[in-house]
């Protein structure tokens, strides 16, 4: 215990960033992308004979795609946002009649069709549109007459599976694009580049935690808790809703956010906090697997929790906020990131 | 102790430190790196992009009691305000029209600095002080633009006060700034620097050494001792070449370690105040024998020789101190002392409450982090919403409010008044905030129950309880 205690003390913040960049966001990626392969093979089979079992098959793949997504979402810099593919896997608020009509008026689905459209018509929040259809609609908005089974069934759909097939490759090549950017290792690739960053990483990494800690607790939780009376008029707002996987993916996004901190088979932002604060450190492990904890106690998607078990989603609310602070100001603190991000002068 | 060249007989206590002839050298010469540092840091201040950050984008800014009528200068007007105090700081080293240029800088750079609190360092009140103070001094009397065009203006020496109110100006900075760092915190936690200089190990050659906590605490334990003595050292003949010597390696080591700027520029340049009256012609004299004995510049040590000579010939009665002089020497003397003694008599931590924390030079002496949420509530609809803090603050600004309960107030009243002027006069401004202090646990700064934007209640800022 002391031996592993005094190692644990001795991890320099190099050998931290080179940790997290080599063990935690580089497999992050991978996983997204061969989790995104599954899903384009999924989509493929789809196309060619859909059915209910395809479809289901297609749907699962999604979900296991959009847990990927969300596990790596706590790092929206580097090569996912120089490459401008933010929108591809995080952008949810697409719209449906838009992707309909999209679909219908095009005179050519390929790849030049698809680089033209905005981001609410393309990426995984489409994909999930066309699997899984709109399971909640807004106030005055219709039902759909045809189930997504229906719709990508006969010869008048080969578009809509043409454009399905077209969005999952692209989905698809960008992630795994990511992968290979993350999986390059030397000086010059991102991995060496983010781990020899020093101090500047520590402060972006932190940073893009605080961002994704804070993003989950408003826009998912207190989002869902503050939404307007009636509330069956207004789930369709919540992200993840159209698939029923609105807490899967929060509970995916917090365990990421938990793998940064205590490092994956190697070492984590936590041997960086333990030799300056171990005090710390043990909060932080404690307020990660409370939160967590707390998250899983909701026990249903948060669109049909916030109907029949609110207070479990202020529990969990609370739990995130109270580590949200810890992010912004302990760790902030702790790591110096309030003493070396501020670009202007200090005394 | 100085004594009169006339008579020998050793000076009384305001002869020695007040009246007495000392070369006015040392003034010139402080003159001269005062301007010049501070037109490359008004160079710095515009290049760096602050001026557009600080004084334009800002839609709100946390005025100081009192100055709430001042107001940055429309649109671009700011960065001509900062190439004229550029220019003003020329003038300043150069001597030439100094006392308009030390006047108008003096003005400038202090109405600069009370625009917006969020802005406030020691280094820049240091800058206000000395330039205040060079306002009045006449270092312009030697080796300045001014003495060149007018002959009359020139003098060899300056009456004692004007050197000895610079040497205890810097005096107060480095002594308060030592007593500052005898607290538990720095002495036995080596807090904050474990944290500060743990952030710098990605530096090469001592980066390694510097997450190691024995480095932290020796750091501490110099930086404290170095503080209080070295004004001590500097004083004494004997001790001080390698004082300065020292004090050059210390600032330049904190330049490196930390981002503090013009801060060790400032006191090295404040630090010569404390050398012999004569030090830069002595070093100037050195120069030309290094160089006379190549004969580069033959005549120069004759002149400088000359003017060693008339020394003592060339009186400065038109700055002699009178009793009104000696008066306000004590006034200013007596405030730069209580304002940092006043922060050891208020209740509470002062890097805290920030209750006495500025103005009393408590320099580096705390790692504090913040984070405020602002919530209107109206108790007729018993309705409570979170009021965005962007729509009022740069980043930059909602770091530096985080960590203040004056500036979070200030916030709050804002956004009431603003409410109010949107017809809702009964909604409260409560505010959710933590911070951390020298790597304590996050804990309340402010009682959530206040209403901010009400009348001032005992109890709004909550102590530190641990």
């Amino acid at each position: 215990m002391l031996v592993a205690s005094a190692r644990a003390q001795s991890v320099p913040r190099k050998v931290v960033l080179e940790d997290i960049a080599a063990k935690v966001i580089s497999p992050a990626y991978t996983d997204l992308d061969s989790k995104c392969r599954a899903l384009t093979n999924a989509i493929g089979q789809l196309v060619h004979a859909p059915n209910q079992a395809s479809l289901d098959h297609a749907r699962q793949a999604w979900a296991d795609a959009a847990a990927a997504a969300n596990r790596a979402r706590y790092f929206q810099a580097g090569p996912i946002v120089d490459r401008e593919y933010v929108a591809t896997f995080y952008y949810w608020k697409v719209r449906g009649s838009k992707i309909d009509s999209t679909i219908h008026e095009a005179r050519a689905i390929d790849q030049a069709f698809l680089n033209e459209q905005g981001a609410d018509v393309k990426g995984l929040f489409t994909l999930e549109y066309l699997l899984f259809g709109q399971a909640h609609q807004s106030p005055g908005e219709p039902k759909p007459v045809k189930t997504p089974l229906e719709l990508l069934c006969g010869n008048d759909a080969k578009p809509r599976r043409d454009f399905l097939l077209l969005v999952g490759h692209d989905l698809e090549s960008k992630a795994a694009q990511l992968a290979a950017d993350w999986s390059v290792s030397g000086e010059q690739g991102t991995r060496g580049k983010f781990a020899n960053g020093g101090q500047q990483s520590i402060n972006l990494l932190v940073n893009q935690l605080a961002a994704a800690i804070e993003s989950a607790s408003e826009n998912r939780l207190h989002f869902t808790l503050d939404l307007p009376k009636p509330l069956p008029g207004q789930l369709y707002r919540i992200e993840g809703s159209g698939s029923g996987s609105s807490l899967r993916d929060l509970i995916a996004t917090l365990e990421g956010l938990q793998e940064v901190y205590l490092g994956a088979g190697g070492s984590g932002l936590a041997d960086a906090v333990k030799p300056v604060n171990p005090t710390l450190d043990k909060r932080m492990r404690e307020q990660f697997a409370a939160t967590i904890s707390a998250t899983k106690v909701i026990g249903a998607p948060l669109e049909d929790a916030v109907i029949n078990n609110r207070a479990a989603i202020q529990a969990a609310c609370d739990k995130m906020k109270a580590l949200e602070i810890m992010f912004k100001v302990d760790l902030t603190s702790a790591l110096g990131v309030t003493l070396t991000f501020n670009s202007t002068d200090g005394d | 102790m100085a004594t009169d060249s006339s008579s020998k007989k050793p000076l009384s206590f305001r002869a020695s430190l007040i009246d007495s002839p000392v070369d006015i050298a040392a003034l010139a010469a402080f003159r001269f790196l005062f301007g010049l540092m501070m037109s490359l840091a008004m160079v710095r201040f515009i290049a760096k992009g602050w001026v557009g950050e600080f004084y334009i984008q800002p839609s709100f800014y946390f005025t100081y009691p009192g100055f709430r009528w001042l107001h940055p200068w429309p649109g671009g007007w700011m960065h001509f305000h900062f190439v004229l105090l550029a220019l003003l700081a020329c003038g300043i080293a150069l001597g030439c029209f100094y006392r308009i240029c030390a006047v108008l800088f003096f003005v400038g750079f202090t109405y600069v600095e009370l625009l917006d609190q969020t802005t406030y360092l020691n280094h820049y009140y240091l800058i206000c002080l000395l330039s205040g103070l060079l306002a009045i001094l006449p270092a312009n009397r030697a080796w300045s633009v001014d003495a060149w065009r007018n002959p009359a203006l020139r003098t060899d020496t300056a009456p004692a006060w004007t050197l000895n109110l610079l040497r205890f100006q810097a005096g107060v900075v480095y002594f308060f700034a030592g007593l500052a760092k005898f607290n538990a915190d720095w002495l036995f936690k080596a807090e904050p620097l474990r944290i500060w200089l743990a952030a710098r190990s990605d530096l090469p050659f001592v980066g390694p050494l510097l997450d190691k906590a024995w480095v932290a605490y020796g750091a501490s334990w110099f930086g404290a001792a170095f503080d209080t003595s070295i004004v001590f050292l500097l004083l004494c003949p004997r001790t001080r070449k390698p004082a300065y010597l020292l004090a050059i390696l210390f600032h330049v080591a904190t330049w490196i370690l930390f981002n503090i700027g013009m801060f060790p520029w400032v006191m090295l340049v404040a630090a010569t105040v404390f050398f012999s009256p004569d030090w830069p012609r002595n070093l100037l004299l050195r120069i030309n024998v290094f160089f006379g004995a190549r004969s580069i510049c033959p005549s120069f040590s004759q002149r400088i020789s000359a003017m060693a000579r008339r020394q003592s010939s060339h009186s400065a009665s038109g700055f002699r101190a009178n009793a009104a002089v000696f008066l306000l020497l004590v006034f200013y003397a007596a405030i730069q002392l209580a304002l940092p003694i006043r922060s050891y008599l208020v209740s509470g931590t002062p890097a805290w409450t920030c209750t006495g924390f500025n103005c009393a030079w408590r320099v580096m002496i705390a790692e504090k982090s913040g984070y405020a949420e602002f919530y209107a509530f109206d108790p007729a609809s018993d309705r409570r919403w979170k009021i965005p803090t962007e729509i009022y603050l740069t980043p930059r600004q909602e770091m530096m409010m985080d960590q203040d309960p004056d500036l979070i107030r200030q916030m709050a009243r804002r956004m009431g008044d603003d409410l109010k002027q949107r017809g809702r006069r009964a909604v409260q401004i409560n505010v959710e905030s933590f911070a951390t202090l020298n790597g304590r646990p996050s804990q309340r700064l402010i009682n959530p129950g206040i209403d901010l934007a009400g009348p001032t209640t005992p109890g709004w800022i909550l102590q530190l309880a641990y």
